[in-house]
Formats: structure tokens, C-alpha cells, sequence
């Protein structure tokens, strides 16, 4: 199991046209470029395109990706239906959260509240607000501490249900 | 074009197959590879409170219109196609176009209207600038020429 670099970052341009509907149109770049560098590069392109198409464009990205290139099996039993919510305080004062899917039922305690406790729970809020921790809440906000954690379910999709019921 | 802050996201894939994505966001003027550093950390501990397996992960960065411009009559499902010859021979690679121009198209012979003339000034300038650096088709090849393009509507 090793995660390796997509072969491209991935260069996304979002248009829309008069009645609101929306197309996107993908193009790829050396995994290398910098981000500043690419993004540069999007905005050119999106002035190029621009004469070329009646769309406005709405929106640029580029996303790098890395993969598992032997993903090892999951653990038996496991759903991504039952979720650990894990809701952070910024310092704006705000809030913002993640859900882990399959949570382990190892760090919850009795009552479905998340054992602040245990280790691999502390090592997580480590990860997330220590010290050279460089995650925020959407509008940049640095994350200061964990405000609350919790198991929730969500509803199962068409697609989550057993393939031989 | 307004940048906004840099987001992560990673995928993960349960026992019976279904998978989920958690998002996230990171401080502005994060790099490439600083993200993704940080989210590899930050993996590491989610992988080790979830019975789902991570099989991807990663940094976007984004920057969204600052006004939305008042968009033409074309609709955004008149696509144009254009086919670029890459580094390697046989490997091609297909451009799509939203909302195509109509007045980009060839006006004469039996295609007119639905083949694009690869001699307009603005077709030429965007082929141009796609066969220069940096761009090249999803597995690193470089785009060498344009050798088609046509108007199609997508459904």
C-alpha cells in the first residue's frame, strides 16, 4: 500500500450559460507546477476559452490528487453510513466540522459521544490543531480546538445497499 | 478572480463498497505540497479511527468570478470538440468547449456549421497556447497540434 501522485494536477473550469445551466471543462497539468503558477495559467486559459464560447465562467480550480495503489481490503462489517462527527472551533470564533464515515466503534463511548480519552482521538485533534497545523474552517479561519464529537447516522443511498439482497 | 482557501478532501471505501468523502479546508497560501504533507498527517490519524480504507486524497485550489458576467445566447450543451495530437503518436486529446460560438464554425462545404474552422483568429490563438507549456493530457503528455474539431450537442 503506497499513495502516489496522480500522473497530472487536474485543471477544472466551471461555465454557465444564459439559462443558469452549468458545463464544466477539464484540462490537465505536470503535477509539479505550483499551484500560484497553475492557477496563473487557468486564469489565461479562461480568457482564451472565453472567446470562444457564449458561457460565462463562473469559477477556476486545480486539484491535486494521490492515490493508494493497493488499497488494502476494509474492514469487515464497516459502513460509511455511520459517521464520526468532529465539529472544531475556529478563531473567528466559529465552527466547522468533518464527518469520518466508518467510524471505529473502539473510541465511542456508551452513549455515542467520541472518547476525547483516547489516543488515536487526541492524536487526531494533534493533527488538526497543533502546533504547524495549517487546517481552517471555509472562510480561513485556523481551527483552535475540538468543540464536540459525536456518532451520527446517515440515511443509506440506493447505491450503499447490499448488492445481493 | 477571487482565490479562496485551499480545500482537501480524502475518499474512503467501506466493506461493502460504498465510498465517502470527507472535505476540509486549508489557511490561504497554502502550497501544493504543503497540503498535501499536511493531509498524509492528517490521514494517517482518520485512517487509524475509521474501519474504511483512504484510497484518495487531495488539495484543490480555486478562484471564483468576482461578478458573473452576463452569459451569450449559446447554451452551455453546444459543445465544441477539438482533438489534439499529443508527444506520442497514437495518443490523442479531446477538449470540450461549453457554449461554443457558432460564428467559430466553417461556413462553407458540406460540414458547414458543425465543423470548427481551425483558421479563426481566437481558435488559433487558444490552440497555440495549449500546445505550449504547461499543458498536457491526463497521463503527462504533452499537446503537440490541433488535428480536429466540431461542434456537437451534448445531451
Amino acid at each position: 500500500m503506497a499513495f502516489v501522485n496522480a500522473p497530472t494536477a487536474v485543471g477544472t473550469i466551471v461555465f454557465r450559460d444564459a439559462s443558469g445551466s452549468v458545463a464544466k471543462l477539464q484540462i490537465h497539468i505536470p503535477f509539479g507546477t505550483l499551484a500560484v503558477a497553475a492557477l496563473a495559467a487557468m486564469d489565461a486559459l479562461r480568457t482564451a476559452l472565453l472567446a470562444l464560447s457564449d458561457c460565462t465562467v463562473i469559477s477556476t480550480s486545480v486539484t491535486y490528487s494521490e492515490v493508494d495503489n493497493a488499497p488494502p481490503a476494509a474492514n469487515a462489517g464497516s459502513r460509511v453510513e455511520e459517521k464520526g462527527t468532529f465539529v472544531w472551533r475556529l478563531a473567528n470564533g466559529l465552527t466547522t466540522s468533518f464527518q469520518i464515515p466508518a467510524i471505529k466503534d473502539s473510541v465511542l463511548t456508551t452513549s455515542g459521544a467520541v472518547d476525547r480519552t483516547n489516543a488515536l482521538i487526541i492524536a487526531l485533534d494533534t493533527a488538526v490543531t497543533g502546533a504547524g497545523a495549517i487546517f481552517a474552517g471555509r472562510d480561513g479561519s485556523d481551527i483552535t480546538a475540538l468543540f464536540a464529537a459525536y456518532q451520527k447516522f446517515r440515511a443509506s443511498t440506493p447505491n450503499m445497499l447490499p448488492k445481493d439482497r | 478572480m477571487l482565490s479562496t482557501a485551499p480545500t482537501w478532501s480524502m475518499t474512503l471505501r467501506d466493506a461493502s463498497g460504498s465510498s465517502a468523502i470527507i472535505r476540509g479546508t486549508l489557511l490561504p497560501g497554502t502550497t501544493a505540497s504543503a497540503g498535501l504533507a499536511a493531509v498524509a498527517t492528517l490521514a494517517g490519524a482518520i485512517q487509524d479511527l475509521s474501519d474504511a480504507i483512504i484510497e484518495r486524497r487531495s488539495v484543490s485550489f480555486s478562484q471564483v468570478a468576482e461578478t458573473i458576467d452576463a452569459a451569450g445566447p449559446t447554451p452551455a450543451n453546444v459543445t465544441g470538440v477539438i482533438l489534439f495530437q499529443t508527444s506520442e503518436e497514437f495518443a490523442r486529446f479531446i477538449m470540450r468547449i461549453p457554449g461554443f460560438k457558432p460564428d467559430k464554425t466553417e461556413t462553407t462545404g458540406c460540414f458547414a456549421g458543425e465543423r470548427i474552422n481551425l483558421l479563426d483568429d481566437d481558435v488559433v490563438n487558444l490552440i497555440d497556447f495549449l500546445v505550449a507549456e504547461p499543458w498536457v493530457e491526463p497521463w503527462g503528455l504533452s499537446l503537440t497540434a490541433a488535428e480536429a474539431g466540431y461542434v456537437r450537442e451534448e445531451s
